[in-house]
Formats: C-alpha cells, structure tokens, sequence
C-alpha cells in the first residue's frame, strides 16, 4: 500500500502541492488525474523518491521512500519525458536495469522487445517517440517491481499498441499482483483501466474514489418538466453539481445513485425525463466546475 | 547498482556509461606526455653535440616528466571536466527522474561517479607516466634522473586534480545548470587570486612605503589549488648550472610544504561537496543557483571585488582622479549586479532586482577605497614601536652582489640580505624610517630606495620601502654603514657557501686593466684581510671614493657554477697590502705607457634632450654619435685620469658620477710575452673629463 501523509511542495513561492493525502491500495489501478498544473507530476515524482516533500511523508508498505533503497526496489517511475543514456540501446537500457533492480528479467524483456518490434541493439535515439514510450514500459513491467508509475506514458501510443500495453499490465497484475499508478489527461484511457481515481486541484485533493463508486453516485439527467412546474421548486430536493436549460429541456449533473434518480423524476411533473450515467471526463469537468475551474469562465471571462 | 550487489557492479555500471572520459584522459594525457617526449629527445639527439648524450637526455626526460604548469593547467581542466560530466545529471530533470527513483543510495551513486572520475585520471596519467619511461630508456635517456621527478609530479598532480574536482563537484552541488557552475568553478577558483591582487593594486597604489614582500603575508592565506600549485612548482625545483647541461632537483622540503595547503583545500572542499550533495534538492536543477541563501553572499561578495578592481584601474587610467574611480566603482558595481542578476533568474527584467545587495556592495567599495585613500590604518607611516622589534635589516637598491645558498644555488640579493641581516642595533634604522616614510622623492633628487624588513619579537616581519637622501642622511647611513651586523648581511666576503669553495676554485683580481688570475693570495687570506677593511668602512667612504680594483671568486663546484665579485677601495688597506705582495697592486685604471690610442664615443644624447625640451617628439632619425680617436701622450695621460673601467659599474656610486655620454676604449700594445694587444673599455667621470675631448667630441651637423 502506497499512503501519501499529508505532503506538500513548494517551488520559490508557488505551492505546487498543497497538503495532498491519498492512499492507493494494491492490486487496484490507481489513475491520478487533474486540471493543468494540478501537481500530477510532483506528487508522482514525490511518490517515487524523486523529491523530498517540504511537508509530510510517502510510504510504500510502510516504508519512507525518499533516498530508501528498500522501499524504491518495490517500484518502476516512468517520468513524463523517459530518459535513456546517450547512444544506448534497448540491450544497453536492460543491463542498466538488470544492475539496478535485482527481479529483473531479461528473459522477458528481450521477448517484448522482439514482439513489440523494438530491435534491441538499435540506437534509442532512433527511436519514435512512441517507441521510447514503449520501450520505457517494457522496462518498467520487467523490472518486475510491485509498484508501477506511469506520468503520461500512453500519450504518443498508436491504439494498437495502447491495447498491448494494458494487455501486458493487466497480465502483471494477474500474475504478480503489480499495482500501476497512472497519471494522465486522456481521461477516456484511464476510465478503461482504472479501479480507483485521485483527482487534483489546485495542488489539493479534490476526491479520490473508486471509480464505479464515483460513477454511481453522480447522474447526468435529461427532464422536461410539465407547464406550469416551478423548476426550482421541483429541484428542491436534489444536490445539483451543474444544471443548464435548453428551451424546456433541463440537463442536470446531479449527485445520487441512478435508482435514486429514477425515483425522484418519477415522483415529480415530467413530461419527458431520462438517468444517463457520466462518463469519467464528464465528472471531471462537473467536478472541477463546482471549485471554479469553468471552461466558460476561462474562455469568456 | 543497488546496494544488494556489488559496489564493483556499480563501478563498473558507471564507468561503462562514461568510457569516452576515459579515452579524452587517455589521449590528453599520451599526446602531451610519451608523444611530446619521443619529439623532444629526438630533437636534440639530432642537435646536441656538446658532451654526455645520454645525461643530457635524461635531464630533458626528468623535466618532461616532472611538475610543470601546462600539465598542471591541464590536470585543472580535466579535473573540472570529469567533475562536471560526472554529476552533470543534476542538471536534466529527465536524468534526475531515472536516477533519483532508482534503488541506490545516494551515497553510492556519489561513491561509483566520484571513483570513476579519479580512476579515470590515475589510469591515463599512470599508463603514459610509465609508457614514458619506456620511451626515455629506448632513445637512450639516463632514466634514472627521472624518479624523483616524477614522483613529485605523480603527487603534485594528483593532489591538485584531487582540490580541482572537489571544488568543480562543489560548484555543480551549488548550482544548477553548466554555465553557472563553470562561473561558480571560476570564482571558487580565482576569487581569493582577484583580492590578492586587488589588496595588491590598492597597497601599491596609495601606498607609497608597499613592497612586494607585504604580499607575502596575504599570499599564505590564498587558498586556490591552482595557485597554490604554481606557487608549489617555483618552490619544489632548484636550477643550477652544470658543465654541459643544467640541471634540476628536487627540493623536497620545499615540495612538502607546497602541497600540503593543496591537500589541506582538497579535504576541506571535498567534505564541502559531498554535504551539498547531500542537501541539494532535485527540483532546483535547471535553476541558477541550488541554496537561495547562498545567492546574495556570492553576488556581494563578486560584485564587491568587480567593483573595486573597476574603480582602482579607472583611477590609474585617469591619472589618479577620485571622479574617475567613482564612475569606474559605480559601472563595475552595477553592470556586476546586472550580469548576476540575469544570470540568477535566466530574466533581462531581473537587472532591477536586488538592490539592497546593490547598495551593500556600493557601501563595502566607498569603505575600501576610503581606507586607502586616507591610510586609515597609518600604513604609511608606520613604524613599529622600538621595545617591539627584534632585529631589522636594510638593503640600499644600489646592492647588486651575487650570493650563493649552501647547495651552491644563486640566491636572489634581497633575499640573501633578508635572511642574513639582523642589525639590533636599531636607532639608526628606526630613525632613517620616521625621517623618510612616505616621502615621494622628486625625479633627479639624488634620492635611491631602500628597504626595510621589521623582525618583531613574535617572528612577524614587516617590510616598508621609503627614500634615502644620500647627502642628507649620511650620518645615519654611517652608522648603519659601520655596524658589523650590516656588513654581515650584505657583503659577499661573509657568504660562507662561497668563502669556503675549494675545489678548481680561481681568483682573479681585475684594476680596470683585465683580470688576471691571483696564485698568491688563499681565499682564506682575502677572507681575513677584506673583513678588518670592512670594519671601519662608512657610507662617506663608500660614496666618496671609487673602486680600485675587484677580486672575482669563480669555480665550478659540485656540478654548480659559482661566480661572485668584491670591490676593492683605496681605504681597504689589509686587503691592498696583500695585493702588494703578490706584486699585483697598481695605481690607476690604466697602464699609460702602454697606450696605443684611445678612442673616445659621444652619444651626445644632450641634444635629443634639448629636443624634447622643446616640444619636438618626432625627431626623425639622426645619429648623434660621434667618435675621436687620441694618441697624444699628454692628452692620453689627461683622459687616463677620467676613466672609469665599466666591469665596475655595479658598484656604489653618488649619481652623475659618470657621464654616460661617453664610452672610451683604450687600445694597448702588445705585452713582453704575448701574442697581440688587447683592449679595455671605460666610462668617464663626469667632473674630470678634459675640454679637448668635449670639443672634438661634439656634435656638428655637416
């Protein structure tokens, strides 16, 4: 288990991380998503050992991770940007690792390598960015450690090989329990893998939740209400995270679960009324609205 | 590299990633080393023809292999260059992300860079150290002239790039990205060589009693490895001069306590370095500076010392105008604060932040500088207390005798004089101080320097220089003159190393005439005989009466050669009565029965003078020489009497005894007993020269 203790980060004068307390549990795909500049990446680079929070503690299974041998054997960081060594090759990349993490397994990686096309004594500075990505994974998922970091790694990946990458994690995971940690915008990608879901604002935890519970307590719902229905009145009784008007047609992002919606529309005035369950960027953005980060603010001021 | 395998593992894991800095040592250090050397000795195998070939050789080996300053120049840089390629990773976010979530410890990350930086040094430098050796004793070099050389440099070098990497480390620790960190190696580096020479420049220009040796002092507490090394370099070797080839040796004493400030910095920055490293923090990597703390110190302390240096030389450019040093301080000051600032933020905008370390600054310069404009600290006048010192010595400028150290080595005079010369009797000293500190003497006063080195009771020793009026300090200078301890600290006739030559040791006496070779005199005999003459001797005497003669001490012993002179007065009368003896005393500087001609030269440089009195600085071309040739007896015997031999001229003299104008060669006839004539050159005395040879001397246009 990865507990995140109250941590906080400061560069100069800007709080990047203000006081952030996440728990991520194992064998869960963990997605850390948020608004631009959120702390995505500091709070993954914190999780890794790569910096030392101001404030507050990371422990992995219980162990501080910052300049912890112990504690980092049990976890892979894939940075936003992957580095590799100047003029090294994928073979090169894999006795680095092999050196450094003691479960590595070479075996497996030169097998990736041949089924991911990735020629293993090519120069990686020939590479696509894409196949950098790639090849960073492979070395992440045979470094074989329990915890998986990933900051944007699937940007830059075609579909197909999207797919094969999940594929092989999702093997990890049935097999050696591996725990990945996503961090990424393409909120679409993690609503197909993730089990749970941290969402930063603001350098703050906004919610962290599974996903399917976030899914089911929040409704889009579509109404039209019969003529003469105050609609405030008829709302009365509903927590409303957004709602926008059309001509009659009244759309709500309402907190509850979907029978609980269904009920309520049924009990009141509707000519018309429909539950739609949102998807994960929708509760993002219905999230994100509620604490001020409104895309019409942004744009029309 | 984690800590469950081996460290060799993460050695090796390392040193695989930076092979090339391998290779770079490896050819730096072949090109200058067994390359350069193979060149040498084949070059004067070619060329040198005079004696012992292979000892030759091998005393060109033993300097090659030995410390000089390029290597030691570039040891410097390959130490900056391994530091800052070892723990450039610090700079790239990308890198700090891969090395930093790793498992390995930050100590032993820093342990397989650190190592390999060393390795990567010790392994090219030994390989071509020893590869060397080979090529010396396969083109015939005597190698054996070799160890002790390069044992010194194996050390010296190795110490030297050992405070050179630490520091260039520590620089990388306390900044973030490469331009900064080659400034910060620049100001760790030479920051305390600017205010040596700052302290310097200031004390030489204000001051007028400054002596170089003040610097000594400061010199102690300079703590740049790479100084230090050049200082180590002039101090570890002694030059003599051998039959048919010169020689070098080491002084290990000397070397010892050369490198041992440099292992001193070494220590001290490496411990520095490797704290930092362990404080700086991954995110400032990029960023100029990793402490904000440390900013405003380095910025006042850089723009302080810009500042000044801006200001002094404004000053000396401007023919010493206050308005002048005020404008330079201040563009020095503020175009230093811009720099610094654009440097810390990467931000042109920046140049109006920080201007309380601005004014700081501005306030360190006005203070500096007023405390040498004003003297505040009495540096000009200052004379130490009597009941204070302990002994002191002088030396008078016109001192120009060659002295020798036990090993036979030439000792420069001041030096000589300041370690041999303990006057205790100080009134005389004391009072000539508080008469001349901090006069500037007019040009053509008739005034010569002198310097003063103060022995306190604590071992302390102070130098000042000031003027001495020789006709209006005589009495004093009498004194001084006629103590034993003055004497024993300048006369050649007290340098033990030279008084008890005995090997081929030959002694000559020269009167103006040509040397000839003494049989009949020991050293031990002039020894005696010259040190009762010096007894009595004044400085009345020694200005108003010339040299009659000078004895030459020369010889060629324990490889070194030894060659020295003493002059010879009317008054020394022990010393002229063994002269007399050995039948070698003569009156006057030429023998007049001899005299073939003479042949007087007239530079007439009076007439350019005149010229540049009047304003003509432009004068073409003209030669003002002219030359008359005499061979009247009578006018020889006039002319004999106005010469003075010039292989005397380094003797004690009162100004414009000689006219320069002219320069005279006496042509003599053949001797009973030799082949042909033989020729002398004098100057002449101003006040005897005779009207007929300025008449015919004289200039005339045609």
């Amino acid at each position: 288990m990865i507990e995140v203790l109250d941590i906080s980060k400061s560069f100069e004068d800007i709080r990047a991380v203000d006081h952030v307390n996440i728990v991520i549990k194992e064998d869960s795909v963990f997605g850390l998503i948020g608004t631009n500049g959120a702390g995505k990446s500091t709070v993954l680079r914190m999780i890794s050992g790569v910096m030392k929070p101001d404030e507050g503690q990371v422990m992995i299974d219980g162990l501080p991770v910052f300049d912890n041998v112990d504690a980092k054997e049990r976890l892979f960081f894939i940075a936003d940007e992957p580095y590799f060594f100047a003029n090294a090759t994928p073979e090169d990349m894999g006795r680095y690792y092999g050196n450094v993490f003691p479960k590595f397994d070479v075996l497996h990686y030169y097998e990736y390598l041949n089924s991911f096309g990735l020629g293993r004594r090519r120069k990686i500075s020939t590479f696509s960015k894409g196949m950098k990505k790639q090849l960073a994974i492979l070395l992440g998922i045979c470094a074989k450690t329990k915890y998986l970091f990933c900051d944007e790694t699937f940007d830059g990946l075609d579909p197909v090989m999207r797919q094969g990458i999940k594929s092989l994690m999702a093997r990890e995971m049935d097999e050696r329990g591996m725990t990945p940690v996503i961090a990424s915008h393409n909120l679409r990608e993690l609503e197909d893998i993730c089990d749970h879901v941290g969402l930063l604002h603001r350098g703050g935890v906004l919610l962290s939740r599974e996903l399917e519970e976030m899914k089911c307590n929040i409704q889009k719902v579509q109404c039209v209400l019969e003529e003469g229905v105050d609609a405030a009145e008829a709302f009365r009784n509903l927590e409303i995270v957004k709602c926008e008007q059309r001509g009659s047609l009244y759309t709500l992002t309402v907190r509850g679960g979907r029978d609980e919606m269904i009920n309520y529309f049924s009990s009141i005035r509707t000519i018309f009324f429909e539950a739609l369950p949102l998807s994960l960027e929708e509760i993002f953005i219905s999230e994100t609205e509620v604490v001020g980060y409104d895309i019409k603010k942004i744009i029309l001021g | 590299m984690t800590s469950k395998k081996s460290f060799w593992v993460n050695i090796r894991t390392n040193a695989r990633r930076r092979v090339w800095l391998f290779v770079i040592m490896f050819l730096a250090f072949f090109f200058t080393g067994p390359v350069f050397l193979s060149m040498a000795l084949s070059m004067e195998k070619m060329y040198y023809t005079l004696g012992n070939l292979r000892m030759h050789l091998g005393t060109i080996f033993a300097v090659h292999v030995g410390l000089d300053g390029g290597t030691g120049f570039l040891v410097s840089v390959l130490a900056v260059f391994s530091a800052i390629q070892g723990f450039s990773y610090m700079y790239q976010r990308k890198k700090l992300d891969l090395y930093m979530s790793v498992p390995v410890t930050k100590e032993r990350r820093f342990a397989a860079i650190y190592i390999n930086g060393l390795l990567a040094y010790l392994l090219a430098y030994l390989f071509n150290l020893l590869l060397s050796f080979f090529v010396a004793q396969a083109m015939g070099a005597d190698i054996s002239q070799g160890f002790a050389e390069a044992g010194a440099a194996l050390l010296g070098y190795t110490l030297l790039y050992l405070a050179v990497y630490h520091i260039a480390i520590l620089a990388v620790m306390l900044t973030g990205n490469l331009i900064v960190t080659l400034m910060g190696v620049l100001v760790l580096l030479f920051y305390d060589g600017c205010i040596y020479l700052l302290l310097g420049g200031y004390t030489e220009t204000f001051f007028s009693s400054f002596h170089y040796r003040s610097m000594e002092k400061w010199s102690k507490f300079m703590i740049s490895p790479v100084v230090r090394f050049f200082t180590l370099i002039d101090s570890t070797f002694d030059f003599g001069v051998n039959y048919d080839y010169y020689r070098r040796s080491v002084h290990w004493g000397n070397f010892g306590m050369g490198v041992a400030p440099i292992a001193v910095v070494a220590v001290i920055a490496g411990i520095l370095a490797y704290w930092c490293y362990t404080k700086k923090p991954s995110e400032v990597c990029g960023k100029s500076m990793a402490f904000p703390k440390t900013k405003p110190v380095i910025k006042v302390l850089v723009m302080s010392a810009t500042g000044l240096a801006a200001g002094v030389i404004c000053y000396q450019l401007s023919g010493q105008s206050l308005a002048f040093f005020g404008f330079g301080m201040l563009a020095g000051t503020l175009l230093c604060h811009s720099v610094v600032e654009v440097i810390y933020d990467f931000d042109i905008r920046s140049v109006k932040n920080g201007w309380k370390s601005l004014l700081v600054c501005g306030g360190v310069v006005l203070a500096v500088f007023c405390v040498f404009l004003f003297d505040l600290t009495g540096y000009d006048s200052y004379v130490p207390d009597p009941d204070r010192v302990d002994h002191v010595a002088i030396r008078f400028a016109d001192d120009y005798n060659t002295y020798y150290d036990e090993e036979l080595n030439t000792v420069n005079s001041e030096t000589y004089v300041f370690d041999h010369m303990a006057i205790t009797d100080i009134a005389p000293v004391l009072e000539l101080a508080h008469r001349r500190m901090g006069e500037v003497p007019e040009l053509g006063s008739g005034t010569r320097y002198c310097v003063v080195q103060y022995t306190l009771k604590g071992g302390k020793k102070v130098y000042r220089e000031f003027p001495v009026a020789y006709r209006e300090d005589t009495a004093l200078l009498d004194e001084i003159f006629t103590d034993s301890a003055y004497q024993k600290g300048c006369s050649v006739v007290y340098n033990d190393p030279v008084m008890q030559l005995k090997e081929s040791l030959r002694l000559y006496y020269d009167d103006g005439r040509g040397r000839n070779e003494v049989t009949d005199i020991s050293l031990e005999q002039l020894k005696n005989a010259y040190q009762k003459d010096l007894e009595g001797f004044t400085f009345t005497e020694t200005m108003e009466s010339l040299a009659q003669g000078k004895f030459e001490i020369e010889c060629i012993e324990r490889g070194m050669y030894v060659h020295t002179s003493m002059p010879v007065y009317p008054s020394f009368a022990n010393t002229i009565a063994l002269l007399e003896k050995a039948g070698m005393y003569r009156e006057g500087y030429v023998d007049i029965g001899n005299v073939e001609q003479i042949i007087v030269r007239n530079s007439n440089t009076d007439i350019y003078d005149s010229y540049m009195e009047e304003g003509e600085y432009a004068l073409p071309y003209i030669d003002f020489e002219t030359e008359a040739t005499f061979d009247n007896p009578g006018e020889i015997q006039q002319i004999a009497d106005s010469l003075y031999p010039d292989s005397f001229m380094d003797y004690w003299m009162p100004d414009g005894t000689l006219d320069n104008n002219y320069s005279v060669t006496v042509i003599c006839r053949r001797e009973p007993g030799s082949e042909e004539g033989y020729s002398c050159t004098y100057y002449m005395l101003s006040d005897r020269i005779p009207d007929f040879v300025k008449e015919r001397t004289a200039y005339t246009p045609d």
